[in-house]
């Protein structure tokens, strides 16, 4: 089983026929792109992190063999995860989530849940996409860069700070995050709309549909120059996050999205092709192209404002 | 005996003291317009008020939009959210006869809380969540009114008291559960951020639904303030002493409430400066109600200035403005009250 | 303006206190209750001012039953002296004194100049005058139960009710106070007090009413009532009442020095 969503997509990912569960159960909308065994899983609960809502007794009644999670491996989560394998008596495995990791991580996973052959398959796509990001990036001069502002909440005020979670996609596709932190790794923060004035940044990338309905009816957003030159994008979620919720291999897409959507010149790819490739691949189903124009919605640049 | 005298040249002071306060809240509105992270310059301001006037038809430049539609309202908003908490906790501090009650002693603020994060929750826009945040701390109050009216007690101050504790006390628990079903990377950080409070995201629109609001409990205080100074003797000798007790403590209750949902409907839950401002005005002026409301709003206004404009410029993100309540008013306080002044109630 | 008690029965709920107590105060009368601890002094005074509920009977102002009239209504046909407490906030003297002014205001109304006139003259003429910007809460006790008495007088209202008017005063201020209230009634006010000390019933009474063991045991002229039969019973001590040489009532214990 899976210790929290983070895990569950990798997990999911590669061996959907060994999950007894999910950490929280998938949305109504997520469900038809989910494999219809996968879909009826009962939902038991997140075991770490924030908001740790399962109950070790259910844990034990699913009997699973193994428990899964992917993300910190700092000495809290380690900890964390040797109390829940004293209590449970369960084996658990604790995978390094970092975007850098990714292709190593899911060979380990691969090896550990005995499915190598898929894992082998995932890791090189993921090694293919960094490839491809790395060639068609590498001589982009520093003031060719695109400078991008996270908008997250309604109100679009929250963001991730350069090196966070959240946001260490758009550093890995050749963007940069206007909201610097003066040092280390940051967090989710708060600013006012000043700053994000001060900032200036000429893309913009929300996946909350509240902020992508209201920004332009806002006269302040207006004079931002990310929504002057109309480039606010809305980040597709389906079937789980591209760019976040929650930040696991599910960002793989996100990467090669947000690329062609920064530099469209060196990305040409159609991003429904590669979409639709990725979704096969990883999750395992078929998407029709009503479907991938539903998941696409607002993400791609020209696109009709209603 | 001197120490227990106030002698006529008191009065002089009191008076002058209003007036202190009104230039240094005058100081504290210019500073606060003219700090900030976008660089403005005295062109966009000039051009600015040019067009409320009519006399500008050019093109609105950007520095022109941050000084009218996000500098000016959240400057107005901070002077507003100060004035409309302190307010509120003169007139409980008064009406509860304790110098210790905050205006959250009913509830409101939890209550409003509570409709905030549900509204989080539920992923509603801005202006559901503010709506939300509104009628939680109405609610919450009606409901500690309602379970205190139905209980019988001698006194109906504490009955009042302790029913706003355990509403109170629910309340804080919904939330808790709110922050457990909530998800964690996306919902939790923003319902932390709403519970700690910010004006981060005020705009005009809020400012045009809140003032009136603020004003409408306004009004009543002000017009009724001998009668809620009396109010302060005890329910018994006010009675004796002609005030319908029970309507305006209603009155004071329905007023107080109003002015504390609204403004929390928009900044979040700020403490501190209901608790703490009108012990401060009550050290400059005495415990008068109608010297005592005008000076603590005034106090508050200018306090929460101080604490909005260090929150959106200490740093290049917000400062939650409930932490910067405390942590700059507790030690001021404490050295308040370390200097041994005469009377702090 | 006449206050007059009918059958009245006083207590809290589910508890009764006193019953069938008929009582009229008269302009220009001093109504003396006297009575052990616990007999129900307060309990009535706070029944009479429509401050509680009557468990039975009627409190009629000038026929008009209290418990019909709004509290500012009653504030301004009878002001109430409380036993001394402290306040909450420290106010000063002369604040206190002006709260008495509120009925005679407007709703919305502040004291002005003249309700400060007014407040200061009636300090003065309990010889507190220069207390008026002293903190009540740091004046002594007596000083405070002068000022509570001041403040009856700044409401103007015709009738006043006083819970032990005297009780933290030094002697001299008793007879001050006591001199006082037979001005008053001079003047026409009705007034209506309790007191332990029989000694000043008997100095400035023109009624006394004895409240004891649930009810109204007597009422009428100090010297038919406040008898060493009735007091001996009433204080469960044997207790002497004597004509001085200069012709005036005085109680004493029976033991002497």
């Amino acid at each position: 089983m899976a210790a929290g969503p983070n895990a569950a997509v990798p997990l999911y990912v590669l061996a959907p026929d060994k999950m007894v569960g999910w950490p929280s159960a998938p949305r109504p909308n997520e469900r038809e792109f989910i494999l219809t065994a996968a879909r009826e899983l009962p939902e038991l609960g997140r075991l770490t992190g924030r908001g740790d809502t399962a109950n070790v007794e259910v844990v034990l009644k699913a009997k699973p063999d193994l428990i899964f999670d992917f993300g910190s491996v700092s000495p809290t989560y380690a900890s964390l995860a040797e109390r829940v394998n004293q209590q449970t008596g369960i084996p658990y495995l604790l995978v390094d989530g970092r975007l850098d990791k990714t292709a190593a991580s899911i060979r380990l996973l691969g090896s550990a849940l005995g499915v190598a052959e898929r894992a082998e398959v995932i890791a090189r796509y993921v090694d293919e996409t960094e490839a491809l990001l790395n060639e068609r990036l590498k001589d982009l001069p520093e003031a060719a860069r695109k400078r991008v502002y996270l908008a997250r909440q309604p109100n679009g005020l929250e963001t991730g700070l350069t090196g966070s979670i959240n946001t260490e996609i758009i550093e890995r596709a050749g963007g940069v995050n206007v909201a610097e932190r003066a040092s280390g790794r940051g967090g989710i923060a708060n600013v006012s709309i000043e700053q994000v004035l001060a900032w200036a940044p000429d893309t913009i990338i929300t996946w909350d549909a509240n902020f992508f309905a209201s920004y332009t009816t806002d006269p302040v957003w207006a004079s931002v120059p990310a929504v002057v030159n109309k480039r606010v994008f809305l980040a597709p979620r389906l079937p789980f996050g591209w760019i976040d919720a929650p930040p696991s291999i599910n960002r793989t897409i996100g990467l090669r999205w947000i690329a062609g959507l920064l530099y469209p010149d060196r990305f040409p790819d159609d991003i429904h092709k590669v979409a639709r490739d990725f979704i096969k691949l990883f999750y395992q189903v078929e998407v029709t192209d009503a479907q991938l124009d539903r998941i696409l919605a607002g993400a791609q640049p020209g696109e009709r404002r209603r | 005996m001197s120490f227990v005298e106030k002698d006529k040249p008191r009065k002089a002071l009191r008076a002058s003291v209003v007036v202190l306060l009104l230039a240094l809240l005058a100081v504290a509105l210019i500073a606060a317009l003219a700090i900030g992270p976008y660089p403005l310059n005295w062109a966009d301001v000039s051009r600015a008020a040019a067009r409320l006037f009519g006399t500008n038809d050019a093109a609105t430049s950007p520095g022109e939009i941050v000084f009218m539609r996000v500098r000016l309202p959240r400057v107005a908003a901070a002077a507003l959210v100060g004035a409309a908490l302190a307010g509120a906790g003169t007139a409980y501090q008064t009406l509860f006869r304790n110098p210790l009650v905050s205006p959250d002693i009913l509830g409101v603020a939890t209550g409003a809380g509570l409709g905030a994060v549900l509204g989080i929750l539920l992923s509603l826009p801005v202006a559901g969540i503010q709506g939300l945040a509104f009628a939680g701390g109405l609610a919450t109050v009606a409901l500690v009114y309602l379970i205190s009216a139905a209980l019988h007690g001698h006194d109906r101050t504490l009955v009042l008291v302790l029913s706003g504790v355990v509403v109170g006390a629910l309340a804080g628990a919904c939330i808790s559960l709110v922050k457990i079903l909530a998800d964690p990377y996306d919902q939790l950080p923003a319902i932390t951020f709403w519970l700690l409070g910010s004006l981060a995201g005020v705009k005009i629109s809020d400012l045009g639904v809140v003032a009136p609001l603020v004003l409408a409990g306004l009004v009543p205080l002000v017009l009724l303030r001998w009668r809620i100074g009396v109010l302060s003797l005890g329910d018994d000798e006010a009675r004796a002493l002609g005030v319908d007790v029970p309507r305006l403590r209603a009155i004071v209750i329905g007023a107080a409430t109003l002015m504390t949902a609204s403004v929390v409907a928009i900044s979040g839950v700020i403490g501190w400066i209901g608790l703490m401002i009108p012990h401060i005005a009550r050290m400059m002026v005495g415990p008068n109600f109608d010297r005592l409301l005008p000076t603590a709003m005034l106090l508050g206004a200018s306090f929460m200035l101080l604490v909005d404009t260090l929150a959106r410029t200490m740093a290049r993100i917000e400062t939650p403005l409930g932490i910067l309540t405390a942590v700059l008013g507790a030690p001021f306080f404490l050295w308040l009250l370390a200097r041994g002044r005469r009377s702090w109630s | 303006m006449r206050l007059a008690a009918r059958d009245l029965s006083i207590g809290y709920r589910g508890h009764l206190v006193g019953s069938g107590i008929s009582l009229e105060l008269e302009p220009g009368e001093v109504l003396c209750l006297l009575g052990p601890n616990g007999a129900g002094k307060t309990t009535l005074f706070r029944t009479l001012l429509g401050l509680q509920r009557a468990l039975g009977g009627a409190v009629l102002l000038d026929e008009r039953p209290v418990a019909h009239m709004r509290p500012v209504e009653i504030a301004r046909a009878m002001a109430y002296v409380p036993q001394a407490h402290v306040t909450e906030f420290s106010y000063t003297v002369l604040d206190v004194v002006l709260m008495g002014r509120t009925a005679r205001l407007k709703t919305f109304a502040s004291p002005g100049a003249a309700d400060e006139a007014v407040a200061r003259e009636k300090l003065a003429s309990l010889g507190i005058g220069e207390l008026a910007e002293h903190d009540y809460t740091r004046v002594s006790g007596g000083q405070r139960q002068l000022a509570l008495v001041a403040r009856s007088l700044a409401q103007e209202a015709p009738i006043l009710v006083m819970d032990e008017p005297t009780a933290s005063l030094d002697f001299g201020n008793q007879t001050l106070v006591l001199g006082r209230i037979r001005q008053l009634a001079k003047e026409g006010y009705g007034i209506v007090l309790s007191t332990h000390d029989p000694d000043h019933a008997l100095l400035v009474a023109s009624r006394v009413a004895i409240i004891a063991d649930g009810g109204l045991r007597a009422v009428g002229a100090p010297q038919d009532v406040v008898t060493a039969e009735t007091l001996s019973a009433i204080y469960r001590t044997d207790v002497i009442v004597e004509d001085t040489p200069s012709g005036r009532r005085v109680c004493v214990p029976a033991w002497r020095n």
